[in-house]
């Protein structure tokens, strides 16, 4: 379904919110009843003393309005990727309800649509830019071909309006037209985020989620990659999920966070409010380790 | 003229965990309101509140009690509870802050930074950038910095650049956090210049500054802190009074 790309400033009319998460959770274990009541940041602990569950995450809530940049933030192990990972069919959440605006006009449960329901969201209103490039891209076939896979996914079966678009997404994403055929293994860790970039947003998808994004990059490429999310995000109204455990990359790209630690939302909130007036202790304790 | 902001018993405590949980007032039972197309000043001693005032209208701080009714053109909001959703939405289209001190990103150019607040708001690019080059002219900001970060820019220049940014998109309400700190007597009068003009064309400010004669020169009305614990007993609060010239 590879539609001519909507350009400028296309603010979203849109009502309501674009995604809807109630109570979500994923746990690794048999679960038990003491499972939500005895782990979580009270505890300092995602495993449940009585049963040895792992609760990676639990009791998520949160609403995602059109246009927005969402961010969650928290340290290793907090569930934030965990998060992020459910809600983009990659793992399959325990407990809770997704709504997405796009899906049946937000009435049903996305978690409850059938297989290749799910298949078809991910691919047509979704995009995912994983940290490590070889989970977004398979490195053996051309930048091309990459997000061509994207859009046979969703449909689009045109050869030549297949070539197109991936060739305008590329330039989109600053990555050398020539580079087109050519392999992404061989390309620098900032070309083939880029490469990811262009492919999660092959369809226009109304949800795009970055986890990590810039992680393991070198800082002046950290910066150019941020700046080109940002200057999409701007362009074409991209309504964003942002992870990451780097408070600089939460105030540059995000309006609203959500911390996260031992599995649970800590606070939630505007991010300036975050990051000047935090709440929680563990809030304060993050901004206060700034460096 | 009818009242835009309506502030009824703001307070702002700071719980500090890091500290054990230790609670600082920053201010407390703060009552006042400004008319549509007011300027407002507000003044006291530094760590009387007058920031915190400004960070809690626009929620950069969460406030601790009070209300502060805005009339919004989609009717009215309280600022210091509305739903963050709807405090975006404003920010975007209708309430400007100008922070003490410029803080941006060392890769985005002075034109660039100005135009974005405009984008935001719907212009188109080409628009957006003529503004800005109108407000650069206006505040005399050399054509030679235009093109650069106002990262690298001297403390005067970067206040024009935060200036403009706010007064670009002509907000119904402007908040300022000591707007003319630092600046010498030429950028200074641009600066007021701008907020007169700004005021003129219907904005209503608040304006936070130690500088007297800033003040006297742009506010309609000044208001005075004192330190919000100073007073004797637990029921002390804010000493607002209102100081009409």
């Amino acid at each position: 379904m590879a539609q001519p790309e909507k350009e400028g400033n296309a603010v979203s009319k849109e009502q309501g919110p674009v995604l809807q998460v109630r109570g979500l959770g994923k746990f690794y274990g048999e679960a038990c009843p003491h499972c939500i009541n005895s782990t979580g940041p009270a505890w300092e602990s995602n495993i449940c003393p009585a049963c040895g569950t792992i609760v990676a995450c639990a009791e998520i809530s949160f609403a995602l309005m059109a246009g927005s940049v969402l961010g969650v933030v928290g340290e290793s192990g907090s569930g934030k990727s965990t998060l992020v990972q459910c809600l983009y069919f990659d793992l399959a959440p325990s407990t809770g309800e997704a709504f997405l605006g796009s899906y049946v006009g937000g009435k049903k449960n996305i978690f409850a649509a059938s297989a290749q329901e799910k298949r078809l969201m991910r691919n047509k209103l979704m995009g995912m830019v994983y940290q490590n490039p070889q989970q977004g891209l398979n490195l053996d076939f051309s930048a091309g071909g990459n997000i061509a896979e994207k859009l046979l996914m969703a449909g689009c079966f045109h050869v030549g309006r297949i070539r197109a678009r991936a060739g305008a997404l590329l330039e989109k994403t600053e990555v050398p037209l020539k580079r087109l055929d050519h392999l992404p293994r061989f390309f620098s860790g900032g070309m083939q985020q880029r490469v990811q970039i262009a492919k999660a947003l092959a369809n226009n998808p109304g949800l795009v989620f970055l986890d990590e994004v810039t992680t393991g990059l070198d800082v002046s490429v950290q910066a150019k990659v941020l700046d080109l999310i940002r200057s999409l995000q701007r362009e074409l109204a991209l309504t964003i999920i942002a992870v990451s455990h780097d408070l600089g990359v939460i105030r540059l790209l995000t309006d609203y966070t959500l911390v996260m630690k031992n599995g649970r939302i800590v606070e939630q909130g505007l991010t300036d409010q975050i990051l000047s007036d935090p709440q929680h202790p563990y809030t304060q304790l993050l901004v206060s380790s700034l460096l | 003229m009818g009242k835009l902001l309506l502030v009824d018993n703001l307070s702002k405590v700071f719980k500090l965990h890091l500290l054990g949980g230790r609670e600082v007032v920053a201010c407390r039972n703060i009552s006042f309101g400004v008319n549509e197309g007011e300027a407002l000043g507000i003044k006291g001693p530094s760590g009387a509140g007058k920031t915190t005032i400004l960070k809690c209208l626009y929620r950069t701080y969460l406030p601790s009690s009070g209300t502060a009714v805005y009339a919004s053109l989609k009717g009215e909001v309280d600022l210091l509870n509305a739903p963050e959703q709807s405090i975006l939405e404003l920010r975007r289209q209708e309430i400007g802050y100008v922070a003490q001190f410029l803080r941006v990103i060392p890769r985005v150019s002075a034109l660039q930074i100005v135009a974005e607040e405009l984008l935001l708001k719907g212009w188109d690019c080409n628009r957006a950038l003529a503004e800005a080059r109108r407000l650069f002219t206006h505040l005399r900001l050399p054509r030679e910095l235009w093109d650069a970060s106002p990262y690298t820019f001297s403390g005067g220049e970067q206040q024009r650049v935060n200036v403009a940014r706010a007064a670009a998109k002509q907000p119904r309400l402007l908040l300022l956090d000591e707007p003319t700190a630092s600046l010498d007597l030429e950028s200074k009068e641009r600066v007021r210049e701008l907020m007169l003009w700004l005021k003129n064309a219907g904005t209503a400010l608040v304006v936070v500054s130690h500088d007297q004669e800033i003040l006297q020169q742009v506010a309609d009305r000044i208001i005075f802190l004192d330190y919000p614990a100073q007073k004797q007993g637990e029921e002390a609060c804010s000493h607002v009074r209102d100081a009409y010239r």
